[in-house]
């Protein structure tokens, strides 16, 4: 048999965000593959340097789509370690709710996204209803649905409104009660197991020689190796919750874990509400108005859990309005690149697709 | 973890196919949208009366989205541009940070955020009160305290407390550190509404970006563009860019005051030669003289050499300043302060004659003759007269001579003037209020106490002084009777016992025109051993002869010129200042500028046609 | 910080003194530290510490410091163990600037090697896949991390700009003049 070279994207209904898989593939099986980037290249490394500190908060959450509170989150904590600003209690537990809530949004989407390489496609109207309802309650917090640009350096950046721990708490309690449903229909449904147990394995030495974190790594290497765990930020130290781990590590493991991690999530935000305290919500983090912000000389790595991994920004400063530089470190970047080139060969090509969303690779954050 | 595997559970989700769907229908998503949560961030609406047209928006919209449009039905008026913020839809993000900096706080956001239209002119809107869209009438985004980009708050002036300072004439306010001038500096949104409103239209927003870059050569530099007595502003400056400030339509304005004297504090020497004495370009060739070494006489001379005249100065008093050497008190503006601005124009090469009036010594007709053109800027040296009952008692002082004394003894050029032990100041403005606290301070010195009342004809909301001047004046100890007017003097065996007043019902009326109205019934009288009286000053125009009169109008004693400063009726005489527009010294210094450059063009237009 | 972390930190800082004499902390903020190595020292340095529990390769970063005339690049590297993270940072001449790849030590190192060679021009000696380019496609201007490219001058001269006239709400429009 011949092989025949594949487009996988850069427009496909399996694919996150628009990246081009070339696929070499004899048969049914996938020989070669390579990934190639730059259809989502918006040049946000040069662009930060050309916007005040606080211009960025509007341009930055737009560099990982799906989740783009991470993006507020590593840039707000960078800054105030660099200018060693402490920002009030309240402010970290609002922080954390945000956070949670933003990865539940993230772990839904990416459940709902195994539909269209499974062909169970009523996840997939499930979860975007079900984050419908979520995306109102952001909009009511913060003014927006999807780009929320709430937590600025300093806190964030307004009061929560008056009656919204009540609506949050109620939708959670109604959530609750639809994840058996999820898991109803897609992990005890055979035709699915089919498709995910012991399909798509990732050995601990791939994960340490690739640089993979995340779920992935947590469910091959069996330890809780969580940023939220190991360097705490945000009182994540304050909250009690668990971090699934496995030794062996299927397409299947990876999924369950999006759920149970759905539900440890809950678990905090309820906690962070019991917790938080009152007083103020931000504090400015320079003299003067926001035109004139800036910020001392200096340069740190800051790192937050996404859904997919440990996701950084590397900020430099050099004492201006404008930040010296900002280097992106999206979470997928190792399995969107080195991963794909070693380890997709060997996959069936409708499995393909399923590699991709399980692994967890999501476009925007590889190629700013 | 185990796994259940169970071939039925998947068809429990067909009991969602029997419930009614959650999504919204498509038909009427266009007219009938759903309604948007609260605080949603949807295309704006701006109140366009509330909105001055300050471009803070559009300075930090971080996709340059906004642009300011200039408006021709909106007419210039003080304290707001007659422009207003477009929106270009194609390029917002709807970030709301331009609401969050809203100086006014006109602009916000609606709930509206559908527009669909084959146009792209359509997306380029300048906002009004309610948006073209569904939901545009409802408000959305609002800023709150918490969530504003502004920095309302000053930056706190260190100050000596009121009961510490009237022991001595040291200053009063301490001046800023460099971290306080800069974060000071910071609040400023570079709008420029402050530069039409100042009478010498300053570049007040680029030498406050100077003190905010750390660069004070350059905030001299601007500084003296336009008026070449920073030192004097810094101090007594009647900022009127301060209440057109954007900032201070929802805080406090920035210390545009403050930050100038902070420039003239500290830069050194060496800075100022370095940056100042730049050789002009085109010299002039002519001999001016200057009468009256205030401030508009000082500014004229300052623009007339660095348009390389040569300039000779007349000052009838032993120093130059004018009313910053001899009237206003020391805790106001120092002798050090002064001195800096008036060294420069000696260095430039200024010739100061003092001790020399102009109408007494030599007379206008002598400068006329000896000098291409003359610019007159003598002032208003003499206090206004008050018809008072006893008044003609030697007790009775008048404000300008008392307080010329009081600073030569502060410098240590003359003796003490002598004070009672409880004295009365008649007046409500300033001047009275200096008046009061240098007796409040004298006596002090002599007696070890001090106890000075002040009359003034109006009450406490309407007094013409400076609200810091009344703040700091009670602090020091001084009885304030507002809303009486003096009666008459009341004498005991040939020494004043004290004022007699009567109550003030009002002060103007409905034209605004001076005219009390008194209640005889309620009379009173206040205790004191002398009575100050300090209504308003009067010029001295000794040197007009009967000639001069003839040609020359007068209207109440203020000299009437063109816009130039050029006196009509005679070509080769310019006023300017209090002579001209009544107290005010940054007038002053803008009408010495504009004199200057009057003089320039009348003598370049004469040379040319000689 | 607890106690036990505070102890393995100072004495892993006093192996790094003793081994590697030229490697100076220039910052330590708690559970990162900032290391000054030279560029002869790195691949030790790396190896080094990758036996000692750091290894994950977060990420290879370059930052173009054009008044000094040199590229800094700072290599990233966590111990998920000890929850410490070091970064490495270098300096190499602005003129025909390379380094060794360090793909060797670490694999994952490959396309961050190739990216920062794709915006900053730095060359990786070693490392072949680096000279392809990645995310920009028939690129024709300078590197454009490089800190003289000017975005905003190429994207004027690239492309076209169209202007708008401002349209009013319903009260109706009223005479303006652009700026």
């Amino acid at each position: 048999m011949s092989e025949v070279k594949l487009f996988f994207g850069p427009q496909h209904p399996g694919m996150h965000g628009n990246a081009s898989v070339h696929l070499y593939v004899e048969g049914d099986t996938v020989k070669k593959a390579r990934l190639v980037p730059g259809m989502l290249h918006r040049g946000f490394e040069k662009s930060m340097e050309n916007h005040t500190w606080m211009g960025n908060v509007a341009l930055i959450p737009r560099v990982c789509v799906a989740e783009p509170d991470i993006n507020e989150m590593v840039f707000a904590q960078g800054v105030e370690a660099i200018a060693e600003i402490d920002i009030p209690e309240r402010a970290h537990y609002i922080r954390m709710i945000i956070m949670e809530m933003t990865r539940i949004l993230a772990h839904m989407m990416s459940l709902g996204a195994i539909s269209s390489p499974t062909g169970l496609y009523t996840v997939n109207h499930w979860m975007q209803a079900d984050r419908n309802d979520m995306m109102d309650i952001f909009e009511e917090i913060t003014g927006h649905r999807v780009y929320h640009m709430y937590i600025v350096p300093g806190g964030v950046r307004r009061e929560l409104p008056p009656g919204i721990e009540k609506r949050i708490l109620d939708y959670f309690t109604e959530f609750e009660r639809r994840i058996p449903e999820y898991q109803a229909l897609v992990f005890e449904n055979p035709t699915i197991l089919a498709r995910l147990k012991d399909n798509i394995l990732l050995p601990a030495e791939v994960v340490w020689e690739l640089g993979v974190t995340g779920i992935g790594m947590r469910s091959a290497v069996g330890k809780p190796y969580d940023v939220r765990k190991v360097t705490p930020y945000a009182r994540y130290d304050q909250v009690e919750f668990e971090v699934p781990v496995a030794t062996y590590s299927d397409a299947y493991t990876r999924s369950i874990f999006k759920v149970i991690e759905i539900k440890e999530s809950i678990r905090i935000i309820r906690q962070a509400f019991d917790m938080m305290p009152d007083g103020k919500v931000n504090v400015k983090m320079a003299a003067g108005n926001a035109l004139k912000w800036t910020v001392p000389k200096g340069q740190t790595y800051s790192a937050v859990e996404s859904a997919r991994g440990e996701f950084g920004y590397y900020i430099v400063s050099d004492g201006k309005t404008q930040p010296y530089r900002i280097a992106v470190r999206g979470a997928s970047f190792p399995q969107g690149f080195l991963g794909v080139e070693r380890y997709m060969p060997g996959v069936r090509l409708d499995d393909a697709p399923l590699w991709y969303d399980t692994m967890g690779v999501c476009t925007p954050e590889i190629d700013r | 973890m185990e796994i259940k595997k169970d071939l039925f559970s998947p068809l429990k989700a067909w009991k969602y196919a029997f419930k009614t769907p959650v999504s919204f229908p498509m038909e009427d998503i266009k007219d009938r949208p759903r309604e948007s949560q609260d605080n949603a961030r949807g295309f704006h609406i701006n109140d366009l009366s509330k909105c001055i047209g300050c471009g803070a928006c559009a300075e930090i919209c971080p996709t340059e989205a906004i642009v300011m449009v200039k408006r021709k039905d909106l007419e210039e008026k003080e304290g707001e541009h007659p422009e207003r913020p477009t929106m270009d839809y194609g390029r917002c993000c709807f970030c709301a940070m331009c609401v969050d900096i809203c100086t006014s706080g006109s602009l916000k956001m609606s709930k509206a955020y559908v527009l669909n239209t084959p146009d792209p002119q359509k997306l380029y809107v300048m906002p009004e009160e309610s948006f073209p869209a569904p939901g545009g009438d409802i408000l959305g985004y609002d800023k709150t305290p918490e969530s504003d980009l502004l920095d309302l708050k000053r930056a706190e002036m260190p100050a000596v407390a009121g009961a510490q300072a009237k022991k001595s004439f040291v200053e009063i306010l301490k001046g800023y550190s460099m971290e306080q001038a800069r974060a000071e500096a910071a609040r400023c949104i570079g709008c420029e509404i402050c530069v039409k409103t100042c009478p010498a239209n300053m570049h007040i927003p680029e030498y406050i970006d100077a003190v905010w870059q750390g660069d004070l050569a350059e905030g001299l530099a601007q500084m003296y563009k336009t008026n070449p007595l920073p030192g004097i502003c810094g101090s007594i400056c009647t900022h009127k860019c301060e209440t057109v400030c954007a900032i201070g339509k929802r805080g406090e304005p920035v210390a545009i005051r403050w930050l100038k004297r902070y420039i003239v504090d500290n830069a050194p020497e060496a800075m100022y030669e370095e940056v100042l004495m730049a050789p002009v370009s085109k010299p002039g060739q002519g001999r001016v003289a200057v009468v009256g070494g205030g401030a508009a006489g000082l500014s004229a001379s300052y623009y007339l050499r660095t348009m390389g005249y040569q300039v000779d100065l007349y000052e009838a008093k032993p120093l130059v300043g004018g009313v910053a050497r001899y009237g206003v008190p020391a805790y106001r503006l120092p002798d050090e302060r002064l001195n800096k601005d008036v060294e420069l124009l000696e260095k430039i090469g200024v010739k100061f004659l003092v001790n020399t009036k102009v109408g007494q010594d030599i007379t206008l007709d002598a400068l006329h003759d000896q000098y291409d053109a003359v610019f007159l800027a003598s002032g208003l040296p003499q206090s206004r007269a008050l018809k008072l009952e006893n008044g003609d008692h030697p007790d009775v002082r008048y404000a300008m001579p008392f307080l010329a004394a009081a600073r030569d003894y502060q410098r240590g050029a003359g003796e003490m003037p002598d004070v009672a032990e409880k004295a009365v100041v008649i007046g409500g403005g300033n001047v009275a209020f200096d008046v009061a606290r240098t007796i409040l301070r004298l006596q002090q010195k002599k007696y070890g106490h001090s106890h000075v009342s002040l009359v003034s004809l109006e009450t406490r909301d309407i007094l013409p002084a400076d609200l810091e001047e009344i703040e700091e004046g009670e602090a020091e100890g001084l009885h304030c009777h507002c809303g009486f007017g003096p009666q008459g003097i009341e004498l005991f065996q040939g020494k004043i016992r004290g004022l007699n007043t009567v109550k003030c019902l009002s002060v103007f009326d409905e034209q605004r025109n001076f005219c009390p109205v008194f209640d005889p019934e309620q009379k009173g009288m206040i205790e004191g051993s002398q009575v100050y009286v300090a209504v308003g000053q009067m010029n001295e125009h000794t040197y007009f002869t009967p000639e001069h009169l003839e040609r020359i109008a007068l209207k109440g004693g203020k000299v009437q010129v063109d816009d130039w400063g050029q006196v009509k009726g005679a070509p080769w005489l310019f006023a300017g200042g209090d002579i001209v527009h009544g107290p005010d010294m940054i007038h002053g210094i803008a009408d010495g500028h504009k004199a200057a450059r009057g003089i320039d063009v009348y003598l370049q237009s004469r040379s040319e046609t000689a | 910080m607890t106690n036990s972390m505070n102890s393995v930190k100072a004495r892993w800082a006093a192996q790094m003194r003793g081994m590697f004499p030229d490697a100076r902390l220039k910052k330590d903020r708690g559970t990162e530290m900032t290391y000054e190595i030279l560029p002869r020292d790195l691949h030790q340095i790396l190896a080094y510490l990758k036996n000692s529990g750091w290894r994950q390769l977060s990420m290879i970063t370059g930052v173009d410091w054009i008044e000094e005339g040199q590229f800094e690049l700072v290599y990233n590297l966590f111990d998920w163990e000890q929850g410490l993270r070091v970064l490495l940072s270098i300096r190499i001449g602005r003129d025909k600037p390379q380094v060794l790849t360090i793909t060797n030590i670490y694999a994952g190192a490959q396309y961050y090697e190739r990216e920062i060679h794709e915006f900053f021009g730095i060359e990786f000696i070693g490392n072949e896949d680096a000279l392809k380019s990645l995310f920009l496609e028939r690129w024709d201007a300078l590197p454009p991390l490089r800190k003289d490219f000017d975005s905003r001058a190429y994207s004027d001269k690239k492309y076209v700009k169209r202007f708008y006239d401002p349209v009013y709400g319903p009260q109706g429009g009223a005479p303006f003049e652009r700026s």
